[in-house]
């Protein structure tokens, strides 16, 4: 009697288990359903996307937080080059590492770089690793994306965003993404709610304007990228290689030729040579001054990341109009020096990877125009071949009125530069 | 009237301290208060010298047995009895004191002219008014060079300031020299050493606007940088010179040495900064912007294709400079 009673027991408390998980489920089922998007992508790609970061040997400190994400399970993995820079420029320095969940790191070797579009692909010895897809083609305009990584070394965190097309006239391919992406986020992906990366991330401009690097760059870097290396500088070459590749595209002799002008004074002068360059304009009229100038600066918008210090692949110029409202002429000439005297170039670098400039001063004549020109150019330590470049000009003759004019190219060969700086002198014009 | 003799006590530059007229003899040096000359060197006897007549008219110097000695100052002998004579004179060091004995018949030359030494140019910066105008021409050319550089309307202001730092500079130069003239000529000769500051100045404006004008016409921005300082050293040490020919009784020779070996001192130390500068990393572009109101016809111009041709220089310093790099791993080209 004692056993069927207990039996019983048994088989009633089953039953309610039973009763009670049946009910519970479906509701935990539809609790799931509830959760927002966001979360649900979250837990089910947070596994794929990893820590990095550059420590400095000696002291075995962080000198750079990034972020990267798995791309095939053998451990590659795909960040920006400026997260593992330091590594290229100075291996003797630096180490790279993976930052795993428990806090063990892992050493990272590099596979290979793409310089122009801010990437590098490095490997981790894991096997088995959760890996992302690559997207094929470009979203719609609108698509909710996700862009997850590690932002001020506080943790793995994903925000969503909308994805807003390829920037129309950016150099360097860049999709625009509304979404606050933080430092240290970096390299980490953006991706759909399939979990297919779209972009990777690149850089903020702040207010939660982002932008990312395409998918079809990973792409072309993972088919161009051979076996992981020891020696990051090895890398050096490849650098060197692209820049002098882009600079072919970009710095074309149509650049120049078939650029548009701009009509300053008595002057027609190089303006918005292609839809890439940003132009401004402003005059000022100094109160108690006995001149006023025009001024116009164009500027391409985007740079490619060679260092901390160092930045290159941009093109500046500007242009100064000064009229004089007054002043004899040694006066006018006096001020007209000082203002030849200053620069405009952001150019920076320390003294490991650059040169400092060298300059050469003349005075030219072109048809009705004489010009007092300045050529300066600095050299790359760590890739030969190639130059920073800032190129003035002073129209000479007039004690009425000056104009003066830089040119700023960074990152090409000698050659170029030379080629373009006397192409750009070249569009200058006295119009009557 | 009989003969008399000076006793003449020196200062270590040579310069008399103190004279002795003797003309009573035999008369005697020492530190006691019975002497003729009273010499205060503890080194020095209490009667250390005899000085008397000889026949020919001449004077003999006698050391009385002193414990300390009578040496002449320049051959640096012990003597027991030193003949003087007529006309000559003996330098002596008894003790720590050099003395000068000279009769009445030592002939002394004719005075100096300051007008020896800046030729007939001399007697304008002698001249109280035409000093000052000198002075004044100086003055205005460099106040009317500044005015140049200054890009507002109204430059009152700041010529006014400029002017007042001018004056105190010429006024503390100036002041400086006239106050070592006191010390040593016991006169300050204010407006000769005014003058001589108001025609450096001159000098100086002269040679930077030359060195502009240079630099601008003939793009010559490297040759202006060596040649500039030189060209300030070689005035400056014409400054210390002229100064020094007023102040000072030093021989040409020596004057011109102590010129030009603070001129090329300072020089060295201007160079050495420079090259130290010029071979410092930096992100700054140094070259000459220079602009001059001249026309095209005086300006040294070169063609488009010949500026931009001539750029291999550059960038062959560039490279070699690219080549002492970081020792680490490099890319070649």
């Amino acid at each position: 009697m004692r056993q069927k009673r207990g039996i019983m027991k048994k088989v009633v408390c089953i039953t309610v288990f039973l009763f009670i998980a049946t009910r519970l489920l479906p509701v935990s089922a539809i609790a799931q359903e509830m959760l927002p998007e966001t979360q649900k992508v979250f837990g089910k790609y947070s596994d794929r996307v990893v820590k990095i970061q550059v420590v400095e040997k000696d002291s075995g400190a962080k000198a750079v937080i990034g972020s990267g994400f798995f791309v095939n399970p053998e451990g590659r993995i795909v960040t920006n080059y400026h997260v593992i820079s330091k590594l290229v420029l100075h291996p003797d320095r630096y180490r790279a590492e993976l930052v795993e969940t428990a806090g063990t790191s892992r050493g990272l070797l590099i596979m290979g770089v793409d310089v122009i579009n801010d990437l590098a692909l490095v490997k981790a010895e894991v096997n088995d690793a959760p890996f992302f897809r690559i997207a094929s083609g470009e979203p719609e305009q609108g698509t909710r994306l996700y862009s997850m990584g590690f932002p001020q070394d506080i943790g793995l965190s994903i925000v969503e965003g909308t994805y807003n097309g390829l920037m129309k006239y950016a150099i360097y391919k860049k999709i625009h993404f509304t979404a606050p992406i933080n430092p240290g986020m970096s390299g980490g992906p953006a991706i759909n709610a399939s979990g297919e990366v779209v972009g990777v991330n690149v850089r903020s401009r702040g207010q939660g304007i982002g932008f990312l690097v395409p998918a079809d760059a990973v792409v072309r870097l993972l088919k161009s990228a051979g076996p992981a290396k020891r020696d990051p500088q090895s890398f050096l070459e490849d650098i060197r290689s692209q820049i002098l590749a882009h600079q072919d595209v970009f710095f074309s002799d149509d650049l120049i030729k078939s650029g548009q002008t701009v009509r300053i004074g008595d002057y027609r002068l190089p303006g918005e040579l292609s839809p890439f360059f940003k132009c401004w304009g402003d005059s000022n009229h100094p109160e108690n001054f006995p001149y006023h100038t025009v001024d116009h600066r164009c500027s391409t918008d985007d740079y490619i990341y060679i260092s901390g210090e160092h930045s290159s692949g941009v093109i500046t110029f500007s242009h100064r109009y000064i009229t004089n409202d007054g002043m004899n002429s040694f006066r006018f000439n006096n001020l007209y020096s000082e203002f030849f005297q200053g620069w405009k170039h952001s150019m920076y670098g320390d003294e490991e990877e650059v040169t400092r400039f060298e300059c050469k001063s003349g005075t030219l004549r072109r048809g009705e125009i004489s010009f007092k020109t300045v050529f300066c150019a600095r050299g790359y330590k760590k890739l030969r071949g190639l130059y920073d470049v800032v190129f003035k000009a002073a129209v000479l003759g007039s004690d009425h009125s000056g104009l003066e004019t830089e040119l700023d190219i960074s990152g090409v060969s000698f050659e170029k530069a030379v080629g373009v700086t006397k192409g750009y002198l070249e569009m200058i014009t006295w119009e009557k | 009237m009989g003969k008399i003799a000076f006793a003449e006590i020196l200062d270590r530059r040579g310069n008399i301290r103190e004279r002795v007229r003797i003309d009573s003899f035999p008369a005697t040096i020492g530190r006691g208060y019975t002497n003729a000359v009273i010499v205060d060197d503890r080194l020095v006897s209490v009667e250390h010298l005899r000085l008397s007549l000889d026949s020919e008219g001449g004077m003999i110097v006698e050391d009385l047995n002193t414990a300390n000695g009578t040496w002449l100052s320049k051959s640096r002998e012990r003597v027991e009895r030193h003949s003087v004579p007529a006309g000559g004179e003996a330098l002596i060091r008894i003790g720590q004191t050099v003395m000068r004995l000279r009769g009445d018949d030592f002939a002394v030359g004719p005075a100096a002219s300051s007008r020896a030494l800046f030729g007939p140019f001399g007697r304008f910066i002698e001249n109280g008014p035409i000093a000052f105008g000198i002075f004044a021409a100086g003055f205005g050319l460099n106040v009317l060079a500044f005015g140049q550089e200054i890009s507002k309307k109204v430059i009152w202001s700041d010529l006014t300031g400029m002017s007042l730092l001018l004056l105190i500079a010429f006024a503390l130069w100036t002041g400086f020299w006239s106050f070592l003239n006191r010390l040593v000529l016991h006169s300050f000769r204010f407006m000769t050493h005014l003058a001589i500051s108001g025609i450096a100045s001159i000098a100086f404006l002269t040679l930077i606007v030359a060195f502009q004008y240079f630099e601008f016409i003939f793009s010559a921005a490297t040759v202006v940088r060596v040649a500039q300082p030189a060209g300030f050293a070689v005035i400056f040490s014409l400054l210390l010179y002229g100064h020094l020919s007023v102040m000072s009784e030093l021989s040409g020779r020596k004057r011109m040495l102590t010129s030009v070996l603070i001129s090329a001192a300072i020089l060295g130390i201007v160079f050495l900064v420079s090259y130290t500068r010029e071979k410092e990393f930096s992100n700054e572009l140094r070259f000459s912007s220079v602009m001059k109101p001249l026309g095209r016809k005086w300006v040294k111009m070169v063609s488009s294709d010949e500026f931009f041709g001539d750029l291999g220089k550059v960038k062959a310093k560039i490279d070699a400079m690219a080549k002492e790099g970081p020792k680490d791993k490099t890319v070649k080209e």
